[in-house]
């Protein structure tokens, strides 16, 4: 990793308004560089964030901060520093994917002869062989996705902004791009703000979990803070699921019923696991399953219709 | 995690990189890049060249050549005629006035194909900034290391030199053809090189005032279609209103104001003036006018381009 002393990203009090729409409202976060997963619904103020780190869309109050540079004041040495893979399609069909690559690393600044060099490398490494002297135009929805991936990558960038990269893959385009993004942010030493809708994505691949809702940072935290153990084990049984609630209850156990499962409460010394064996030994139950019980992404929102 | 990486057809890559590579392709490992990085200025200097690139149709596969290099060609043709003719004084005993026999002048030669430029960048504009628009591939390029303004200023200088280029090759080939047809070399170059200045000077006008009206009339719409029909409107239209309130109307006066936001009228006008022609005057003002308003249409059609530019959501 190069070494700096300034944050990722630093947010403050930033605010993205189109007429009387509100994109972002108040958002004031810093990062520091990992694998980040921007999460919250559609039109939730992703692809704004992301717009503007970048410098494409100017915001209407606050400061932004990429890699230690104003955006304001230089925007273009933050681009130069940054790689950034937009939702939608934006590659002229009429373009190979060599030439394409090779003009946008030029456009950061690569001498031509390094672009093209870099070119050949990311667009192996993103999966494009002999088809990339072929133009865009003919290309699979999958193919495209990578040649924007590897757009992004020409210049080794220091931070990738990746805006749903899996949308319009099907589920094996999907594991391949969740496994690039992985290894760009581990293997290659590159930050990755990855943009999705889709939790179980940022589940798989990132840190470091953003969750903003209606332009409003709701959560910054580490991922694994959310999938941390809960305090509960998970109890299924074939059949007997009353009777074996109603047997842990008498024993003095909060019991809860959560559909063909009871959730339990654990004490510190283990004794709910004696209790649960006993019981389903007296009962003659057979048992399906006994897990600790884990906290999931989805919580987070759950909580949020709750409230 | 179920990484399905590592499935694609091992050793095209190994090939495409010179060496016969064994096993997985994903296993050569992600270098990073520790050579130099221009920055903006090397970043516009390749769209620049991107951009010229671009106007002929260059990288982008036969058929988008054919226009450019057709239009171009037949802005050429005059001057191979001119060659030809003073090819042929030399064998003919015409004296010195047989240089008249030929139509083709420095001084004519804008009026002989300045539909040919309006067709060249009526055609070519909406190749440089339609398809960005249409693609959304504009995205890409401003998240790259350089401003909006960059990309209008590359666009705009690339049509410009292309103009510029067609323009000018033909009057050079006809100096050349002169001086190498003439028994004195040094003569014939010192007689044509007073007119080099009103040569270029109208070259360059020319080619100012049409890449800018045309791309900033591009700018608006990813239709190459309409784009390329609205140039042609606004090289066409104002001179046949212009000529429609001279003629039958009978207002002068109406119709020499209203050429002055003419572009064709304005450069008929220049030319006329940089080289000392009379002729009616059909633009208010004459030639010095005419070229003035001329670099203020220039000068609307950029700040038109930056403003368009700055405020397109990309």
């Amino acid at each position: 990793m190069r070494g700096e002393s300034a944050p990722l990203v630093a947010l403050e009090s930033l605010s993205k308004r189109y007429g009387s729409v509100v994109a972002l409202n108040d958002v004031t976060l810093s990062l520091e560089p990992g694998i980040i997963g921007l999460v919250g619904a559609n039109g939730a103020g992703k692809t704004t964030l992301l717009r503007i780190l970048l410098g494409l869309t100017e915001p209407t109050g606050g400061r932004v901060r990429v890699l230690g540079l104003d955006v304001g004041h230089d925007g273009t040495r933050v681009r130069e520093a940054v790689g950034y893979m937009p939702e939608h399609d934006a590659l002229p069909p009429d373009m190979t994917a060599t030439d394409l690559v090779t003009f946008l690393g030029e456009l950061s600044g690569l001498p031509h002869a390094a672009s093209r060099e870099r070119t050949a490398e990311v667009l192996r490494h993103v999966g494009l062989y002999e088809e990339r002297y072929r133009p865009i135009g003919g290309y699979s929805t999958g193919m495209r996705q990578r040649v924007k991936l590897a757009q992004a990558l020409v210049h080794d960038p220091r931070l990738l902004l990746l805006d749903e990269p899996t949308n319009g893959l099907d589920p094996a385009g999907r594991d391949e791009m969740l496994a690039l993004v992985r290894r760009t942010g581990t293997e290659f030493g590159i930050a990755v703000i990855l943009a999705s809708h889709l939790l179980g994505e940022i589940e798989r691949v990132c840190d470091y979990l953003v969750a903003i809702d209606a332009g409003r940072l709701r959560s910054a935290a580490p991922v694994a803070s959310f999938t941390a153990g809960t305090g509960a084990v998970r109890v299924e049984v074939d059949e007997g699921v009353d009777r074996l609630a109603d047997r842990l209850g008498d024993a003095g156990f909060t019991v809860r019923r959560d559909g063909r499962t009871l959730l339990l409460a654990v004490d510190p010394a283990g004794r709910a696991y004696d209790a649960i064996r006993d019981a389903v030994v007296d009962l003659g139950l057979a048992l399906v399953r006994l897990e600790p019980e884990r906290g999931s992404l989805e919580d987070l929102f759950r909580d949020e219709v709750a409230a | 995690m179920t990484a399905v990486v590592g499935q694609g057809p091992a050793g095209v890559g190994g090939s495409a990189s010179g060496r016969s590579a064994s096993g997985s392709i994903y296993d050569l490992g992600y270098r990073g890049y520790n050579g130099p990085r221009l920055g903006r200025r090397h970043a516009v200097a390749a769209l620049v060249r991107e951009s010229l690139r671009t106007t002929f149709g260059i990288g982008r596969g036969g058929r988008a050549k054919v226009i450019p290099f057709g239009l171009a060609f037949l802005v050429l043709l005059p001057a191979l005629v001119a060659v030809a003719i003073s090819g042929l004084r030399g064998q003919l005993p015409l004296g010195p006035e047989g240089e008249d026999i030929s139509p083709v002048r420095y001084a004519n030669y804008y009026g002989l194909v300045a539909q040919l430029l309006f067709m060249f960048a009526a055609a070519q504009a909406p190749e440089l900034v339609g398809r960005d628009l249409r693609s959304a591939f504009l995205s890409l390029i401003f998240a790259r290391a350089l401003r909006r303004t960059d990309y209008v200023a590359a666009r705009v200088a690339a049509l410009v030199v292309a103009i510029a280029v067609i323009l000018l090759l033909p009057q050079a080939l006809i100096l050349a053809g002169h001086s190498l047809a003439s028994p004195d070399v040094l003569d014939a170059v010192g007689s044509d090189l007073g007119d080099v200045p009103a040569v270029v000077g109208q070259a360059l006008l020319a080619a100012l005032l049409l890449a800018t009206v045309a791309l900033a009339v591009a700018s608006f719409t990813p239709r190459r279609s309409y784009a390329t029909a609205a140039i042609i409107v606004a090289f066409v239209v104002p001179p046949l209103v212009s000529g429609l309130l001279r003629s039958l109307a009978g207002s002068p006066t109406a119709s020499r104001l209203v050429a002055l936001a003419s572009p064709s009228d304005l450069l008929d006008a220049t030319n006329r003036w940089l080289f000392g022609l009379g002729g009616p005057e059909r633009v208010a003002g004459g030639g010095p006018v005419a070229a003035l308003a001329a670099v203020a249409i220039v000068v609307a059609g950029l700040a038109v381009m930056v403003v368009r530019y700055r405020r397109l959501p990309v």
